[in-house]
């Protein structure tokens, strides 16, 4: 595997995940909601997830 | 969101609490990359410190009386399950007594500088606090004069160095 390759992966990574630091926290929250969305779903197919926390639950905010 | 910030704002505003920071992971994804979770931690300062066997014994007759049901250790308000904490040691006292003002959704709100965060990261030093503490070192731009400083106060350097190899 070119090495070059990967290390252009890893800084491609890097530079995504600090863009994604910096948007305004009121977008965060639109991306948390989905995540929980996508997580919730996620568990009811995969019976192996635990979900033993009531409070998990897709916040109603929008 | 912008309603639960109204709320809990409402409860210094009633006297309920004397102070409060957001803390917990949505603290920390203020300034670090979200990902998922379920709850909002409030570091409160409580105004009726008096009564120590039930210090939330006012935000849960308030909570009560607005029609906000309580969920596990959390109340729910506005849809997002809300859950108080009273500064549990000297670092997150600190923590809270140095909690910056910032506005969002439009409204005023506090929450936890992030040089507190990664200590209290460093503090509780369970796996996915590492994993936290390591987007901190590359995803925020924080004071590390400070950061440095408050981790020797609360002898968390050694923690520091363990887990960055510094």
């Amino acid at each position: 595997m070119d090495k070059n390759y990967i290390s252009h992966i890893a800084e491609s990574k890097t530079h995504y995940h600090k863009t994604s630091a910096k948007m305004p926290y009121e977008e965060k929250i639109k991306v948390i909601v989905k995540l929980q969305q996508i997580e919730l779903e996620m568990m009811k197919k995969n019976k192996t997830r635990k979900n033993s926390n009531r409070f998990r639950k897709v916040w109603q905010i929008y | 969101m912008k309603k639960t910030l109204q709320k809990i704002n409402e409860l210094m505003d009633l006297g309920i609490i004397k102070k409060y920071a957001i803390a917990g992971g949505m603290a920390q994804f203020y300034y670090i990359e979200p990902s998922v979770t379920y709850d909002l931690d409030l570091l409160v300062n409580i105004a009726e410190e008096e009564n120590t066997l039930n210090p939330f014994a006012k935000i849960y007759e308030w909570a009560q009386s607005n029609g906000y049901p309580p969920l596990e250790e959390h109340i729910v308000i506005y849809g997002i399950p809300v859950q108080f904490l009273l500064a549990y040691n000297d670092l997150v006292k600190e923590a809270l007594d140095k909690s910056e003002e910032i506005v969002l959704f439009d409204e005023k709100t506090y929450i936890l500088k992030p040089e507190y965060l990664m200590a209290i990261l460093l503090q509780t030093d369970r796996l996915s606090d590492k994993e936290r503490f390591a987007k901190f070192l590359s995803e925020v731009d924080y004071d590390n004069n400070s950061f440095l400083e408050i981790i020797e106060r609360f002898n968390l350097s050694g923690v520091y160095k363990r887990i960055s190899g510094v």
